[in-house]
């Protein structure tokens, strides 16, 4: 939790160029923001830094964000609750994906090439109003 | 071929050597009637032939036998110096074993009757060769010519069976020889059908993997794609916001950029559907949809794209809502391809007409998408749903499209067992007509 009105994200991404420009655009557009490039520094910062929010890439080294959203999940009944946006280039349609995804009730599931940086905002936004 | 002609070859020697034998005990016999030295004479001359083929007989089956000393010996019974090679090796694979063996075994008997016959006459001339006439034998002598001369006849018709005995077994062993042969090349062919068929199976299983390694290629490098496409996305997009104090043509390029890679994006999402439909990897997951909503939605891209260029777009949907159990995601490909072709290819002074009715009858639904604009033209209309082609008249119009938008509708339309045409005309414009199931897609 953060001290003001400002919202903290967790961005988790290993591709570094995208953690950096998600980083930039939530800054401007007032959030505070936190990084980790692989699902088992994630799970770390998430669990000290308690995010409002996390924007979870599926596909990356060490532990990826299924087994880190799974890790969280099972942490304890902050993890059970923390909204939790996937975030990837794999094809919407792999029903594997799709039954791990539902598994731990992300909060949703975007294809990061069919989205633009504002895009992902608004949609960061609006799971964050849903729950309040 | 060969073999079984050495078989005839073995008969024909038998042939020529019983004609010789009945000659020499006719000669025989003439003698002791007329005691006329002349025939004894002959007897002499045909001796060397009688006795012929036993030396090549008995020279065939020595482990180092000589072929010359067997083919001289052959043919002094008359047989033909070609055929020896043929038969001295059917002799030597056959001649151990089965019917051959007896035929020659037959021949090994007429041995000793022959040396026999040849010293009955031995003692017959020794009586006679002193005598002129037949008076002038004494009772012993003329007793001693009898039983010589009925030996003889006993002889001769021990040879006679025999050589009959011969002429079957030889007619045995080529009836043998034939069907081993005929087996021999039975079983070769099986064999050569059968190894062309491996071959062939080869071939196919090599293709296919020559076939699955492309499209496993254009997945991977599609795939891969993605991520520097989206980053170059983002950061192009960003950059237009932020961007600050820009000149207008910086301002330009920097429009131009996200737009190119927006259009890279495009092309690589279609490559990457194009291979998996290849690789067959869509899967159809089917869900309750409403049709109507999904094509507003596809719709709300098109205005929100501040593209002054487009033409003005009108639909005309049956009822408010159509539902459909289907697979959502197939659902928006095929209608935003079909939206986004009758756009782009269709000026701003056009129209674009979508229609949405259901088929009572078929249990499904018509879709159609009318524009106003450049139409196919005749040459076009067989490959127009080809993978990757794209029309001269569209490439001149529009320089982006991947020419791969008409090919994905069309396979997942077949493959959820729908149906896809058009009508067009040069000039005025087309319309693409789906027909597709409300339920049960890809069975």
């Amino acid at each position: 939790m953060t001290s003001e009105d400002k919202k903290l994200i967790l961005i988790v991404e290993d591709e570094d160029d995208q953690r950096e420009i998600l980083a930039d655009e939530f800054k401007d557009q007032g959030f505070e923001v936190a990084t980790a490039s692989n699902g088992k520094k994630g799970v770390k910062v998430a669990l000290d830094k308690k995010p409002d929010i996390i924007l979870l890439d599926i596909v990356m080294p060490v532990m990826d964000g299924l087994e880190m959203m799974e890790g969280l999940r099972k942490s304890g009944s902050w993890g059970k609750k923390v909204p939790i946006i996937l975030f990837t280039n794999l094809p919407g349609e792999n029903d594997k994906v799709l039954r791990e995804v539902a598994k731990n009730e992300p909060s949703y599931y975007i294809v990061k090439s069919d989205w633009d940086l504002p895009d992902v905002v608004e949609k960061v936004n609006k799971v964050l109003s849903g729950r309040e | 071929m060969e073999a079984i002609s050495s078989t005839r070859a073995f008969t024909h020697g038998e042939g020529a050597w019983a004609k010789i034998q009945k000659d020499a005990v006719i000669n025989l016999l003439r003698y002791v009637e007329t005691l006329e030295d002349d025939h004894h004479e002959a007897f002499h001359d045909l001796l060397p032939i009688l006795l012929a083929g036993k030396e090549g007989r008995i020279e065939m089956g020595k482990e180092d036998f000589d072929y010359n000393t067997v083919k001289e010996d052959f043919m002094r019974v008359g047989v033909h110096p070609g055929d020896v090679p043929m038969m001295v090796f059917m002799f030597r694979a056959f001649g151990k074993a089965g019917p051959m063996q007896s035929a020659m075994d037959r021949w090994e008997d007429t041995d000793a009757p022959i040396t026999q016959i040849i010293e009955k006459e031995a003692e017959i001339h020794e009586i006679l060769g002193s005598a002129e006439k037949k008076t002038d034998l004494n009772e012993q002598q003329i007793f001693q010519i009898g039983e010589a001369v009925s030996d003889i006849h006993t002889l001769n018709l021990e040879i006679t069976e025999i050589l009959n005995e011969y002429s079957v077994a030889m007619g045995e062993a080529s009836r043998v020889i034939k069907n081993i042969v005929l087996a021999g090349m039975l079983v070769l062919v099986i064999v050569l059908g059968l190894l062309f068929w491996v071959f062939a199976l080869h071939v196919k299983h090599l293709m296919v993997e020559v076939d699955r390694v492309k499209s496993d290629f254009v997945f991977l490098a599609s795939h891969q794609l993605k991520t520097p496409s989206t980053s170059i996305n983002w950061y192009a997009e960003r950059l237009t916001r932020t961007a600050g104090d820009l000149s207008d043509e910086s301002k330009k390029y920097l429009e131009k950029i996200y737009k190119n890679s927006k259009r890279m994006g495009d092309l690589v999402r279609d490559l990457l559907s194009v291979a998996r439909m290849d690789m067959e990897d869509l899967s159809i997951t089917s869900k309750d949809v409403d049709v109507v909503k999904i094509t507003r939605e596809i719709l709300k891209d098109f205005d929100k794209n501040e593209n002054t260029e487009t033409p003005s777009i009108k639909t005309e949907f049956e009822s408010g809502s159509i539902k459909l159990h289907a697979d959502k995601n197939l659902l928006k490909i095929i209608i935003s391809n079909l939206v986004s072709n009758a756009v782009y290819y269709t000026g701003k002074e056009g129209e674009v007409k979508i229609k949405i009715e259901e088929i009572k009858k078929s249990n499904g639904i018509l879709l159609s998408v009318s524009d106003t604009g450049m139409g196919i033209s005749e040459e076009d209309r067989e490959r127009i749903f080809d993978k990757f082609f794209r029309s001269e008249n569209a490439k001149k119009e529009n320089t982006t499209g991947s020419g791969l938008g008409l090919y994905l509708v069309k396979s997942i339309v077949d493959r959820v067992g729908g149906n896809v045409w058009f009508e067009s005309r040069v000039g005025k414009g087309t319309t693409f007509y789906v027909e597709l199931p409300k339920a049960g897609w890809g069975r």
